[in-house]
């Protein structure tokens, strides 16, 4: 089973603290998302892609962009047949189209590429503890968010092999879809079980242990704590779109 | 310590009260064991208490229930858990009890060391055998100190080492002036260490009092589903009716075949040169320590898992690179969890599907599922949604689900857990049955009394080794 986070300590990604860290990967994002230059965004995942592969986490970090690879070429493909803005044509294949597909599929892959080394050099347990110090609730939020999948990957698995051992089988795509519902079904319902157990369980163990017996009824305004580090955020969120529109608008890039 | 007055439970959408007028009182260092058979309303008692009736699952309760101190709880479902790895799992009740950082470690080394985790505190929870994350669960509700413990099932997939570990543990907390509440449908294991008896049936408290006074109404509890005797959930002088053996393996013919198999995982050695034949005909229980590998070996002869070196056959036909429907062809697998599988909305359209996937045209399937319900005597059950049904009915309609294709090789993965010593019973009479009638049957369990009583051969794991 896999799990998200990889150990090990040798890589250079795994020293640096938590906040640090997390800070150049978003100035990297930034990089990401302003670059409008194919070359520059190529060179950009290279570097990131090598530093990776340097650091530690690099063998993982190709294994999960895998699957995201065919994601890219599948939007590079879209968009050279079907983007209003082909010109110059190369049998079906607009030039612009596949220019501007390759953008996106870049910085997609990019952002996951990311995403993903967060993951994967920081131990979930410190991930609870940098969101916590933020709010008390964020930290579980992000950590069960980060320790369902694996779980839900598990399920996943299971039903599938219970399923097949009563004769589930794949050829066509039709069965595929059927096979789907078999599959599927059983996850979401064991997921809701597990997550009223985990409710319980959070409950059981102490988890809110000091607010329980406080008042519960008065509302909290929208900017006592707790509510801050959301609005800020989505604040941040709003200002980068506002920066992003009028950076196409001044056609800071060409497209 | 604690004391409840008239409580009456009633959960949403439902009629009858899950509890109705329990009056019990138990006094510091105090080992109370709530009984009953399945569904008689054990787990209410123990939801009322530690507040999650009211609090996640919307009952409405009436009466008092008084707790002096802090409480703890081990929920039935033990594969449930919060955190990716021991370690931090054990120290979350900590952390939310405000502890201090080197409190924290101390504390979790000593519960680590009671009950014998130390070599576990590294791995991951989702890794962990079924009885590993029972201990887990019991050590995360042990940690924080808590006066009043309340375990549901704690021996419940323990092998019996593990599990007079933990009776003994428990014995001891006692004497440290803990109470503890444990909700069973076995009480034989607690026979030692018990001071009061409650017997639940349907909600209300049918019998109270001390444990030698229990033993003049075992015949009583027996006859409920009770496992008094311990180990097992078979009662001796039913026991001796049957004329077991009867389903001796027949002729020189191999069921299943292994051949020096290892199997490795993540890097460490599940089995190791395994050699295991299998006649055909006959029942064979494997039992063994939690994580010796029991589950492994009959996922390797379902072909769910593929072995690094050796090979295995299935009724002559050596598995390796056919995938899992194809090899399981005249295999049946039953789960431990019986919603790895259930999808559909009715019980019947459930157990056709798997015929129907198996090439049998839909009326044929139909006659079989009828056949077999009607077997089961869950007739009146077909039309119902699974999900409507107790887990014990699902787990039926799960084996079910196996039976209908009548497979020549059957794998039971512990089938009959959490099942009460009624619904064993009726367990190993169909098991026996289909035995008889020239299927083999491969069983995992810890029941000791089902794999004595059914069983002509009985596998001993221990550490990925077999020995017979």
């Amino acid at each position: 089973m896999k799990n998200l986070y990889v150990d090990n300590i040798n890589g250079y990604w795994y020293w640096p603290p938590l906040k640090v860290k997390f800070f150049s990967l978003a100035l990297m994002l930034l990089g990401i998302i302003f670059s409008a230059n194919p070359l520059v965004l190529a060179g950009n995942l290279t570097l990131i892609l090598l530093i990776t592969l340097a650091g530690g986490g690099g063998t993982a970090l190709l294994s999960r962009l895998k699957a995201f690879v065919f994601f890219g070429l599948f939007i590079i493909a879209f968009h050279s047949v079907l983007n209003p803005a082909n010109e110059t044509m190369l049998f079906i294949f607009g030039l612009e189209g596949a220019l501007y597909g390759s953008i996106v599929a870049m910085r997609l892959t990019g952002i996951v590429a990311l995403a993903q080394i967060a993951l994967i050099t920081t131990p979930p347990r410190k991930i609870f503890l940098l969101f916590s110090s933020f709010h008390k609730d964020l930290g579980l939020i992000m950590l069960l968010l980060v320790g369902f999948i694996p779980v839900l990957q598990e399920e996943l698995n299971n039903t599938s092999h219970a399923q097949q051992t009563r004769g589930l089988a794949w050829k066509n795509s039709i069965d595929k879809i059927r096979a789907y519902l078999a599959m599927i079904i059983p996850v979401i319902i064991k997921a809701l079980f597990k997550a009223q157990g985990m409710a319980s369980l959070l409950y059981l163990r102490g988890y809110d242990m000091q607010d329980r017996h406080l008042a519960k009824k008065q509302l909290r305004p929208l900017w006592a704590k707790g509510y801050r580090y959301l609005s800020a955020l989505s604040i941040i969120y709003f200002l980068i779109n506002v920066v992003m529109f009028t950076a196409s608008k001044m056609k800071v890039w060409p497209i | 310590m604690l004391k409840i007055n008239n409580l009456t439970v009633r959960y949403p959408l439902s009629n009858v009260p899950a509890l109705e007028n329990i009056n019990m009182q138990l006094s510091r260092g105090e080992i109370g064991i709530v009984t009953g058979g399945n569904d008689s309303g054990k787990s209410s008692i123990l939801n009322a208490i530690s507040g999650i009736a009211k609090s996640m699952l919307n009952a409405k309760t009436e009466g008092t229930c008084q707790v002096d101190g802090t409480i703890s709880t081990v929920l039935q479902d033990s594969d449930l858990f919060l955190m990716p790895t021991v370690e931090e799992e054990l120290e979350f009740p900590l952390i939310q009890y405000g502890e201090s950082r080197s409190i924290r470690n101390i504390k979790v080394n000593q519960i680590n060391e009671k009950l014998n985790l130390s070599n576990l505190s590294k791995r991951l929870m989702h890794t962990l055998s079924g009885g590993e994350r029972q201990r887990v669960a019991l050590a995360a509700s042990m940690v924080t100190n808590s006066d009043l413990l309340l375990l549901d099932e704690p021996l419940a997939q323990l092998d019996p080492r593990g599990a007079t570990l933990v009776t003994d543990l428990i014995r001891e907390l006692a004497d440290h002036g803990k109470t503890v509440l444990i909700a069973s449908t076995s009480t034989g294991p607690y026979h030692q260490i018990a001071d009061r008896f409650f017997w639940i049936d349907s909600g209300k408290m049918h019998w109270s009092g001390s444990p030698s006074s229990f033993l003049k109404v075992n015949e009583e509890a027996r006859s409920m589903g009770i496992d008094v005797d311990g180990y097992g959930l078979f009662n001796r002088h039913q026991e001796e009716d049957y004329i077991y053996k009867n389903c001796m393996p027949t002729g020189r013919t191999v069921a299943l075949d292994m051949s020096k198999v290892t199997y490795c995982y993540d890097k460490n050695f599940s089995l190791e040169n395994i050699d295991l034949q299998i006649k055909k005909g006959g029942i064979t229980a494997i039992s063994g320590e939690n994580g010796s590998g029991k589950s492994t070996l009959l996922k390797l002869a379902a072909a769910i898992l593929k072995p690094q070196s050796g090979s295995i056959s299935v009724l002559g036909r050596n598995i390796k690179g056919l995938d899992i429907a194809e090899a399981t062809k005249k295999t049946g697998f039953l789960f431990q969890n019986p919603d790895h599988q259930i999808f559909q909305t009715q019980v019947d359209q459930e157990l056709a599907w798997g015929l129907i996937k198996r090439g049998f045209s839909r009326s044929k399937a139909e006659e079989k599922t009828r056949y077999w319900l009607e077997k089961l005597s869950m007739k009146k059950l077909s039309k119902t949604h699974p999900y409507s049904l107790s887990k014990t009915c699902r787990q039926w309609i799960a084996l079910a689900g196996v039976l209908v294709r009548t497979p020549p090789l059957l794998l039971l993965d512990e089938p009959t857990f959490g099942m009460d010593t009624n619904a064993s019973r009726r367990f190993a009479d169909i098991i026996m049955q289909v035995a008889k009638e020239g299927t083999t049957v491969l069983i995992i369990t810890h029941n000791h009394a089902l794999a004595a009583h059914c069983a002509d051969r009985l596998i001993a794991m221990e550490k990925g080794f077999i020995s017979n």
